[in-house]
């Protein structure tokens, strides 16, 4: 709803440094992805757990164990409400981000490498392998299908097409869920039916070389393939409603009985499903691409180098031209995502950081007072006529009445613009933002008896349990509570409150409430107030 | 505060007379549907003066704040009495409730914030950070975010679940009096005694726009429409302004009321069949009613000049003024020696 204040051309300019750096204990992040409207941003870890972390506050929001290995992929389901994981574990796992139940698991016979979830049924999901070829799992009822594959050898009138034993790089669904996309180790894009996973083309890269990864831009207008030829291909995307499905026989025989072109449709559709628009290369040094991902408003491309010991993204405009290149530390990234609302990258490195690239925050002195104007150079003013007269501020403010009462209606219910940045509508189901639970506040006696800073982490288990007591409690003894908040809540809090003995509150077992309530109030909470009772300040550090 | 006294005295229209303006429009050419708030029950408890009122987003709990450094929790269907939250050392200007229902904030002159269980009553966070009153606070439509507004000319960012500060905006040259988030948390809006009202970007603290009132009179409030795209400023002179904020161009203006010292709070009423109001309290001890659109007063729920006259008003500013979010149900809070919240139903005859 801020949109129509944001100036539009700077809503998505590129990042330009390292603005924030998310790290949670010794952990390392391996796979990341952001919520279709970027409110929350999911991190799966080397030891397999999941974060999710609140993205306005980039504050830890849950955390949630799905997989007992490094987790390598996460796909959001289009409501926000499941976060399917692909693991070495070799699980993929449904979970329900706002309760953390798993809704469903399955495991497999390989490690995983990319997860993609049907945007309009989030149990139906596409797995991809380290090795072997890609499967359709339903999530509902545990079905596993391997997707049909065709390996195309040679060129013109020698081509073969055979059903050998060559592993199948990564399989994504398209927008609608009606397509399957499936790169294949020799050089193909292979388009498939979702529903009956008959062929529809496969599409020729120039060369032969692997295809390590594709990327889908937010419309599902154009696809990136990460080739291993060092280039980053961009391909617009067809419809596919009105060409032929076809078995892996018939397409055998159609590979057979025709000429198959060096590149290109194979089966020579008009236009083609995919179609070649561009290719993003990094010409100087040849760089090969961990990944690439389209920026949330789909008019840019950023490909992460695979080079080890430098953390470079190159972004490129769709139209090929080289916008800039972010430099990072001496660290190799892992894994990237793009903001799908704003000019913010997260990658990963190699040292299991999270870097958020934001560009230089740089203010709009203007806003300020909207009757100026900022220059970016000099020049010589010339005055109005009148400028420096005196004039009547009566004038000036019949102007404004005139206006105010101005007899059109106001609506101050009615909304007429979408959220999404996907241009779909948002139905309630969706679940953008996850309630916040504040967790109870360590109480400060416990630290302050025990004086020492040592005790700080070992208190931290104890007092959890506590808290949990207390809270129990409360809720049982809820009038009491009542009572004796008013009882000693009278202000103010000097040194009598302070000098009730307060003792750590397990000793404290029922009237929790009345603990915190009495130990609350003391000046330490309050930093701005001397201590009278003369406690040790060391608890003010915050 | 009182510095800005003088300065907004002037700017009062002594010609304007409420009951005039009532008066007016009930012999007018034009006759306007009416509402009829009824006295339900009165809540007493508070030792000072009541400064703030809300209803929770439920609209099961109404939650005060006074002058007496602490705030109440009461079933506004009862009266009863539910909750007393003590803990902050000086004197409370705002409350705000979490969109759950479960939290409550408070903001103190003791410089700091809290946030409450509201239902255990328990302290969970003290936000400390202001060097000076803390004046108003709010939580965004998410519950993520708290966002405050102090004597120390700055605004304040707060994340929620672990009582940080976020971001520290040095938003205006005097006192901000009112926080507020848009519909969607993507905006904070602020107003100042400096006579601006500055709209930011929750995501980097960006000011967007800055709206000025003709002449600078002391803005003592600014809220968002339900939708968000007005915004709804009180200013010292006795006015209420709806502002387009794209186009900086005040829309509808509302006057009758008295407000040139204090800063009353001002709300939209949207769950009236018969229209919409926008509801303020006034330093006449009465709580007036506007139509949203005509702009004319439609009910003034009549105070007393003091506790001993006829009549079951408040007998002191009312400062705290809540729409319930779904029922025909008004809270107000009064200042010392009232120290009353009341309860207004609409009571659905038209009065005579």
């Amino acid at each position: 709803m801020n949109q129509s204040l944001l100036d539009p051309f700077q809503r998505f300019e590129l990042p330009q440094q390292i603005e924030e750096v998310l790290r949670e204990g010794k952990g390392h992040a391996k796979s990341l992805a952001f919520n279709r409207r970027g409110t929350l941003l999911a991190v799966g870890w080397e030891d397999g757990s999941l974060l999710i972390y609140d993205f306005e506050t980039r504050g830890l929001a849950r955390t949630y164990k799905p997989h007992s290995a490094r987790i390598t992929t996460l796909a959001w389901s289009a409501n926000g409400r499941f976060l399917a994981s692909g693991s070495t574990d070799k699980s993929v796992v449904l979970t329900n981000v706002e309760l953390g139940t798993q809704e469903a698991r399955v495991l497999r016979s390989g490690a995983i490498t990319r997860i993609s979830l049907n945007q309009h049924d989030h149990y139906c999901c596409l797995a991809s392998y380290a090795s072997g070829p890609a499967e359709l799992i339903s999530l509902r009822d545990q079905a596993c299908k391997a997707l049909p594959y065709i390996t195309v050898e040679g060129e013109g009138k020698h081509a073969k097409a055979s059903t050998g034993g060559t592993v199948l790089a990564e399989a994504l669904f398209d927008r609608s869920g009606s397509l399957i996309f499936v790169s294949q180790s020799r050089g193909t894009i292979a388009v498939l039916d979702a529903s009956t996973l008959q062929h529809i083309d496969t599409i020729k890269v120039t060369g032969h070389n692997r295809i390590t990864s594709m990327a889908l831009n937010s419309k599902g207008t154009a696809l990136l393939a990460n080739c291993s030829d060092r280039h980053v291909r961009l391909y617009h995307i067809n419809s596919a409603a009105d060409a032929q499905r076809l078995t892996g026989d018939q397409l055998r025989s159609h590979v057979a009985s025709n000429k198959a072109p060096a590149e290109g449709s194979l089966l020579g559709l008009q236009p083609p499903i995919l179609q070649l628009q561009r290719s993003f290369d990094d010409k100087v040094d040849r760089r090969t691409w961990r990944a690439a991902a389209f920026t949330g408003n789909g008019e840019h491309v950023g490909a992460a180098s695979l080079t080890a010991h430098e953390h470079m993204i190159f972004i490129w405009d769709i139209w090929g031209k080289l916008e800039a290149v972010l430099r990072g530390p001496n660290e190799s990234i892992v894994d990237m995502a793009w903001h799908p609302t704003k000019a913010i990258l997260a990658t990963i490195s190699s040292t299991g950081l999270i870097y958020l690239w934001a560009r230089i925050y740089r203010e709009n002195w203007a806003a300020f007072a909207p009757d100026f104007e900022e220059l970016h150079d000099n020049f010589e003013y010339e005055e109005r006529e009148d400028e420096f007269d005196i004039q009547n501020p009566a004038l000036e403010m019949v102007q404004v009445t005139n206006r105010a009462e101005d007899e059109e209606d106001v609506d101050i219910e009615g909304l007429d613009e979408g959220l999404s940045s996907d241009g779909e509508g948002d139905d309630s189901t969706c679940l953008h933002h996850l309630q916040v639970d504040i967790r109870p506040p360590t109480p400060p006696p416990a630290d302050n008896r025990l004086g020492s800073g040592e005790a700080e982490g070992a208190s931290t288990a104890a007092q959890a349990q506590a808290q949990a007591q207390a809270q129990a409690a409360a809720l049982v003894e809820d009038d009491d509570a009542v009572l004796s908040s008013d009882g000693e809540g009278s202000p103010p809090p000097g040194p009598s409150s302070q000098a009730t003995p307060a003792p750590p509150l397990p000793l404290h077992g029922a009237p929790g409430l009345t603990a915190l309530k009495a130990t609350t109030p003391g000046p330490s909470d309050d930093p701005g107030f001397a201590d009278p009772a003369g406690m040790p300040s060391k608890r003010l550090k915050r | 505060m009182n510095s800005k006294d003088a300065l907004s005295q002037q700017s009062v229209d002594p010609a304007r007379d409420s009951e005039a303006t009532l008066a007016n429009s009930d012999a007018g050419k034009k006759s306007y549907a009416r509402p009829n708030y009824t006295l339900t029950r009165t809540m007493e408890g508070h030792q000072g003066g009541v400064v703030s009122v809300k209803f929770s987003p439920d609209g099961k709990w109404l939650a005060s704040a006074s002058a007496d450094t602490t705030a109440k929790l009461w079933d506004p269907h009862t009266g009863e009495l539910l909750r007393t939250f003590s803990g902050h050392s000086k004197g409370l200007s705002d409350v705000s409730w979490d969109p759950s229902s479960r939290y409550i904030a408070t903001a103190s002159d003791d410089y700091t914030l809290r946030i409450w269980n509201a239902h255990t009553g328990q302290s969970l966070h003290t936000l400390a950070g202001h060097t000076h009153h803390v004046f108003c606070c709010a939580f965004s439509p998410n519950g993520n975010l708290l966002v405050s507004g102090s004597f120390d000319e700055t605004i304040r960012i707060w994340d929620v679940a672990n009582g940080t500060c976020i971001k520290e905006i040095p938003a205006h040259s005097d006192p901000v009096t009112s926080v507020d988030f848009n519909r969607d948390g993507t905006l904070i809006a602020s107003s100042s005694y400096e006579g601006l009202c500055r709209i930011w970007d929750t995501a980097n603290g960006a000011c967007l726009k800055t709206i000025i009132a003709p002449q600078f009179p002391p803005i003592s409030l600014v809220r968002f429409t339900p939708n968000g795209k007005f915004l709804l400023t009180a200013t010292l002179d006795s006015q209420l302004k709806l502002w387009d904020f794209n186009a900086c161009e005040s829309r509808k203006v509302y006057e009758g009321h008295q407000n040139s010292k204090h800063c009353c709070f001002a709300t939209f009423c949207t769950v009236d069949e018969k229209g919409r109001w926008i509801v303020c309290g006034s330093e006449d001890h009465s709580i007036y009613l506007w139509g949203l659109n005509h702009k004319q007063v439609v009910q003034r729920i009549e105070g007393r000049p003091d506790a001993s006259s006829r009549g079951n008003g408040h007998f002191a500013a009312v400062l705290g003024v809540s729409c319930h979010p779904s029922k025909k149900m008004i809270a107000s809070g009064a200042l010392a020696d009232d120290c009353s919240i009341k309860i207004w139903e609409d009571a659905g005859v038209s009065q005579p």
